[in-house]
């Protein structure tokens, strides 16, 4: 069976320029590839590149050099407006901090990036009730950011990542914020995403014991992956698979 | 992304900072208000002038003899005065344009007696064609004819107070005989007419209370009976009417001109033609500078508000940083943050705009009714402000608007 690859990077360098000499290179020539389906994580100490290559997976920031295809779109050349397009589409975000819209209910949070993507409004309602009953949250669809826990911000940010069906969710130490309780439900939605629609997960994390979860693990250190494996039962299916 | 979409998400914006949206208005409202209020009571006073002109006579034209130089003493010479056929050629040259001449004299005042009845009057001097050129409302018998100016007659004209004080409202006064005594004279005439008094209830031409009755005669009589009058064979003053679509400043300056010529080199006088309209644009031009004056120091005030506007933009940007850059995340185009901040400063300016108009056109309208000239709302400064609030919007909104959208995502994402 060929898999789809979702993303490839080749080479991808990024550098900071501190004046001519003092050229800051984060990242030194990342290869990476994501196939669709598949629940990766990322993990690495502070410093090591990790939010970085973030930036870049999730189409926020370019690289210095080498090559970055989303879904086979060759990210290069591609304009700022073409950036807000694809982060848009393809991409959704979920944050430790959860970054939802204070002054916005749930509701509105979630069809936010439909908004922007020109949703006709009763469709953008109609489906942001949709995943917020998706992540059990639908008795909270009318309540502010203020008026929710945690746990229940996380579950409206994982709604509204998935609001425009997006071809990866990147999820920045999701759990970060939360305690162990919350932070495995959030985890139990991100496995649900993932068995059951079947959806491209990244997660960003620097907690091993979570990484060990995902279907396999990438490690950063100092800019380079240093290590790539299969993680767990996953291996033993990846050797079915392979046979 | 629609308009609509835009005016809800600034809408959303505004309701969170209700107090800070309305005192960031205040400055648009002040502004606004003061231009549209000046602006009603600008139009009103114009349009009283224009009013009150119509009914004292706007296309009449004052012609007199003046004195060249006031310092020295000089006397009207008999060949200095306007002959009768000097001004039969000026009226046949000019036909199309001349509706009408009138002369008058001041007999000054005198005492009226009917029987019991004494009352203090003063006494005119009229040509027929008075009555037209200064818009005397007849409301009883007819004005001079050119039949008592020829036969010099004692007829004359009283007003309807006199009337009703002889014979009652209702009474006929027409073909009484009353006897009115000035300094020099003591003469019995016969009433031919009763005229309504003009009122003019516009402050801009307050000339002091005139409660003297003004009772009018032939010119001819009156010149006859004042001892004093010398120009017998002239005359040093008249109005001209002009036809109503003659421009009477023009035609004065022609008068004056076609006059002068007349007088020769070598007299003591000049001719002055002054058309009433000439007086009215003047000083509806000088209520046009005094409201752009006051206009002024408004539009300064609007300038303030905008710079106001643009501050409270700028702080809101900055403490919305984290969330423009969300909002980026999500995908939104710096088009779609520029129109969101934007369309907010446009709505903050309009809605103070809206408030400024109802305010500045309530002030204004209150200001003309209270000095007595009614007015209706201006419709087209109305439209002019709202437009003008609008354009402060777009004009202090933008530089906010495109920081906001220029900012990078990754730099707003971690703004604390």
């Amino acid at each position: 069976m060929m898999r789809n690859k979702i993303i490839e990077m080749r080479g991808i360098v990024k550098s900071y320029y501190l004046g001519t000499p003092n050229e800051l290179e984060i990242l030194h020539g990342i290869d990476l590839d994501v196939y669709e389906g598949e629940f990766l994580s990322i993990v690495g100490a502070s410093g090591s590149g990790k939010s970085t290559l973030m930036n870049i997976l999730g189409a926020l920031d370019r690289p210095t050099k080498g090559h970055y295809y989303l879904d086979h779109l060759p990210m290069e050349n591609v304009r700022d407006d073409g950036l807000s397009q694809i982060r848009n589409k393809k991409i959704g975000f979920v944050f430790q901090t959860f970054n939802l819209i204070p002054r916005s209910t749930a509701l509105k949070n979630v069809a936010l990036p439909m908004l922007y993507g020109g949703v006709p409004r009763s469709e953008r309602s109609r489906r942001a009730a949709e995943l917020l009953q998706l992540v059990e949250m639908s008795g909270r669809s009318h309540h502010r950011p203020n008026e929710l826990s945690g746990g229940q911000k996380q579950r409206v940010a994982i709604a509204r990542a998935m609001a425009n069906d997006p071809a990866i969710i990147l999820a920045d130490e999701p759990t970060g914020a939360l305690d162990t309780h919350t932070g495995r439900l959030v985890m139990d939605i991100f496995h649900r995403l993932h068995q059951e629609q079947g959806k491209t997960i990244i997660l960003i994390t620097h907690n091993a014991e979570l990484a060990e979860e995902t279907e396999r693990t990438i490690r950063l250190r100092d800019g380079s992956i240093v290590d790539n494996r299969m993680n767990g039962h996953y291996q033993l299916e990846a050797c079915h698979e392979s046979v | 992304m629609n308009l609509f979409e835009n005016v809800r998400l600034a809408l959303e914006g505004l309701r969170a900072n209700k107090m800070r949206a309305l005192l960031t208005m205040l400055g648009i409202i002040i502004g606004i208000a003061s231009v549209m209020a000046i602006s009603t009571l600008g139009s009103a006073m114009t349009g009283s002038v224009t009013k009150t002109m119509d009914k004292i006579g706007g296309k009449n034209i004052m012609v007199s003899l003046s004195p060249k130089n006031y310092d020295t003493q000089s006397t009207l010479q008999e060949e200095d005065l306007i002959t009768q056929d000097e001004l039969d050629a000026f009226r046949s040259t000019y036909a199309d344009q001349i509706k009408a001449i009138s002369f008058s004299t001041g007999m000054g005042s005198g005492q009226l007696n009917s029987g019991f009845i004494h009352k203090d009057v003063s006494i005119t001097g009229a040509s027929p064609d008075y009555g037209l050129v200064n818009n005397i409302n007849l409301v009883q018998g007819r004005f001079i004819s050119d039949r008592d100016m020829d036969g010099t007659r004692n007829v004359i004209i009283i007003d309807t107070t006199l009337r009703n004080n002889l014979v009652g409202v209702d009474g006929d006064v027409i073909g009484k005989e009353i006897q009115v005594d000035t300094k020099s004279t003591n003469e019995t005439y016969t009433v031919i007419g009763v005229y309504e008094k003009l009122v003019i209830d516009n402050p801009l031409f307050y000339m002091g209370d005139d409660t003297r009755i003004e009772c009018f005669i032939p010119i001819t009589t009156a010149k006859s009976l004042n001892p004093d009058t010398t120009n017998l064979n002239g005359y040093e003053n008249f109005t001209i009417m002009a036809t109503s679509n003659t421009d009477s400043a023009a035609f004065a300056l022609t008068t004056k001109e076609y006059f002068v010529k007349g007088l020769g080199a070598l007299s003591d006088f000049t001719i002055q033609a002054e058309s009433l309209e000439a007086m009215a644009s003047e000083a509806t031009g000088m209520l046009a500078t005094l409201s752009l004056g006051i206009s002024v120091i408004a539009g300064i005030s609007l300038l303030v508000g905008g710079i106001g506007v643009m501050n409270i933009m700028l702080v809101s940007v900055t403490e919305r940083t984290k969330e423009i850059g969300i909002r980026k995340a999500l995908g939104a185009r710096n088009s779609a943050i520029r129109s969101q901040f934007i369309i907010e400063a446009i709505i903050i300016c309009l809605i103070g705009g809206i408030i400024g108009v109802g305010l500045g056109s309530a002030l204004g309208i209150m200001g003309s009714t209270l000095m007595k000239f009614p007015t209706s709302p201006p419709f087209l400064p109305m439209i002019i402000a709202l437009c003008f609030s609008m354009a402060i919007g777009v004009f202090f909104g933008f530089y906010p608007a495109n920081k906001a959208a220029k900012l990078d995502p990754i730099d707003a994402l971690r703004y604390e």
